[in-house]
């Protein structure tokens, strides 16, 4: 363990507080938004209604791609990106790359959403990448909550720094808190002590925050990057290295590895390509991109999800004329380098994929412990000033956002359900949010007694997490019969957990007891093992 | 009786860039400022690696680090006055290696 003087232990431990007392309750946003991310796109099937079919990229596409090619304007036939959302169907965007009204890099064209089964055109829009994307009625309620934990959904490019300079916090409080420990090994087995409410729930903290502590800086770390990477690193590096030319530094990064050749040519077979590719990878298609379709440099790049086995997927190239298999690409640049291989190895950790759902489901779960961590830190400092007004504020705060953000959340879900028959979605899963935040803010402003608001959150937390599947179904959501006959597991797997833990909530409804400060401190054997 | 270096704390309080002020400048505005510019300059002096793309990749996924650096370094440092040395050389170092690459490539 590093040896510091106790000044230097002051500082850190006074930093440690203060910017969880600060931050705290935005990081707790970040962190608990983020925990959900971690299952993003089965929120997304489970909140779509399941998928149509479970590789839809698997099927032949070829004389669809071609037949939609043929419609569109030349301009658009620069690139061609093909992928499936939540729901199963299969998106075909086709465009090409312009700067939008705000400024900022984009991609422009016609963006059409098919069938998985049949290929028929559910909706076609023409626009921004930027609008585009975020206009699907089905994917409203996962994309919402990953908007909230990438950028609070705040206006580019504040969002992400603000969500930047969340990683930093979280950096901060993870590193002073392996400084500041004097037992980190210890703490990891440390129980927690009975006879005190103030220590019991400091060895609470300590104990969920020490095994959390390399996990939060990763996190804080890998989130960090990503915020800023977009926002300031890569028009900061467009200006130095490639005079602001962000094009040609796209270009630099993601490699085109090709000759221009603007002659006319035929695509080859697209299903043989794709067939080939999922032979390589070991795994489906993901998603792939025709590069300037109908000419003879055309290229053909397929995504693969990671095989068994593996940490990161694969992207196969080809000869979009020949129709020959050219090589794995790199996901940055054009060939093996040490860059891809951080950058590659970044991601996954990020978002808890790297080990498939028994990585997710470890990441989710100290997620968990991380928005514990933040949240109980903060009322470790707040009950050492339980005498002192001017926290009073503060204090009434943590609760109505400790519970007031996950009823928030539900509050979104209610929206998405109910107004999805109308494809409403997209008004009403952030006016769910909204609805539901301030009625948490209302009911702990007029609750004046702590413990009484907090049994009155636990029943709210528990009535609308046990009646969600309901809901759903109601909406005309699939119901279990069908989930388990199309192969769609996850949608009763998350019922069935809801329920769970809103029965979880009503259980502890009886368990919140007023708390006593230094209660009992008399009984207390060991004063001398407090750090 | 008052010891020499609680005299020389004393004195040190009362200047308006109190070793507290300065400590939370330099672990502020300075280790941002710091990292950013640091970042700003790496793809001039970074290797280019085998696909030429790592100058880009590395200034961005240390950034994080650079900042994380810098801020504890100011919180810890007994010593502020080498501390205010040291961010002001790397400002400063930095700086006008991107100037000249801006203006003078």
């Amino acid at each position: 363990m590093i040896k510091l003087s106790t000044k230097q232990t002051k500082r850190l431990v006074s930093i440690h507080g203060w910017s969880g007392v600060f931050l705290g309750l935005l990081l707790y946003v970040v962190l608990l938004t983020g925990t959900l991310a971690v299952f993003a796109s089965d929120i997304g099937t489970w909140s779509a209604g399941g998928m149509k079919s479970h590789e839809p990229l698997r099927q032949p596409l070829d004389h669809t791609i071609r037949a939609l090619a043929h419609e569109m304007p030349q301009e658009y036939l620069e690139e061609i990106t093909v992928f499936y959302n939540s729901a199963g169907h299969i998106v075909v965007f086709f465009h090409t790359h312009a700067v939008n009204p705000e400024g900022t890099f984009d991609e422009k064209g016609v963006l059409t959403e098919l069938h998985p089964e049949s290929h028929r055109p559910i909706a076609q829009r023409e626009g921004f990448g930027t609008e585009l994307f975020g206009a699907d009625p089905a994917g409203a309620l996962d994309e919402f909550l990953v908007e909230l934990h990438v950028n609070l959904h705040l206006p580019d490019p504040w969002g992400l720094y603000a969500t930047g300079l969340l990683g930093f916090l979280m950096l901060v409080s993870a590193i002073s808190g392996i400084l500041i420990h004097r037992h980190l090994i210890a703490d990891l087995f440390v129980a927690p002590r009975p006879w005190n409410r103030l220590l019991h729930a400091r060895d609470r903290h300590n104990l969920a925050g020490t095994w959390t502590l390399p996990f939060a800086i990763l996190l804080a770390f890998t989130g960090a990057f990503l915020s800023f990477a977009l926002s300031l690193g890569f028009p900061l590096l467009s200006q130095i290295a490639f005079s602001g030319d962000q094009f040609a530094m796209m270009e630099a990064l993601v490699g085109t590895g090709y000759e221009e050749n603007a002659q006319p040519a035929e695509l080859a077979n697209l299903d043989l390509m794709l067939s080939l590719s999922a032979q390589h990878a070991g795994s489906p298609p993901e998603s792939f991109v025709i590069s300037n379709y109908g000419r003879a440099d055309t290229q053909v790049i397929v995504f693969h999800p990671p095989k068994d086995g593996a940490m990161v997927g694969a992207q196969n190239t080809f000869d979009g004329i020949s129709g020959s298999y050219l090589g794995l690409k790199p996901g940055i640049g054009t060939q093996p380098s040490l860059g891809n291989w951080v950058f590659e190895l970044i991601l996954p950790l990020h978002f808890g994929t790297f080990a498939g759902l028994l990585s997710q489901l470890v990441w989710f779960a100290l997620g968990l412990a991380a928005c514990y961590v933040t949240l109980s830190g903060q009322q470790l400092w707040l009950d050492r000033r339980l005498d002192d007004a001017n926290w009073c504020v503060l204090r009434r705060l943590v609760q109505i956002v400790g519970y007031g953000l996950p009823l928030a959340i539900l509050g979104s879900t209610y929206g998405f359900f109910l107004s999805l028959p109308a494809k409403q979605t997209l008004l009403w899963t952030p006016l769910g949010f909204c609805l539901l935040g301030l009625a948490s803010i209302g009911l702990g402003v007029l609750i004046r007694e702590k413990e009484l608001a907090s049994k009155a959150f636990h029943v709210a937390m528990t009535v609308l997490l046990v009646l969600l599947p309901m809901a759903r179904i109601a909406a005309g959501g699939p119901n279990w019969i069908w989930a388990l006959s199309s192969n769609n597991v996850s949608i009763v797997l998350f019922d069935t957990i809801l329920i769970l833990i809103g029965l979880c909530f009503f259980f502890t409804i009886s368990r919140i007891k007023p708390f006593v400060l230094l209660e009992k401190q008399t009984l207390e054997p060991k004063a001398g093992h407090e750090q | 009786m008052i010891s020499i270096r609680d005299q020389l704390k004393n004195r040190s309080d009362r200047r308006f860039f109190s070793d507290l002020k300065v400590r939370w400048l330099l672990a502020g505005p300075g280790a941002l400022l710091g990292a950013i510019v640091v970042m700003s300059a790496m793809p001039i002096w970074f290797p280019k690696g085998a696909a030429e793309i790592d100058h880009l990749i590395f200034p961005l996924i240390l950034f994080p680090a650079i900042w994380a650096l810098l801020f504890f370094y100011s919180c810890l440092t007994e010593d502020l006055i080498r501390a205010c040395w040291i961010f002001g050389s790397l400002i400063v170092i930095n700086v006008i290696l991107v100037l000249m690459t801006l203006f003078w490539p």
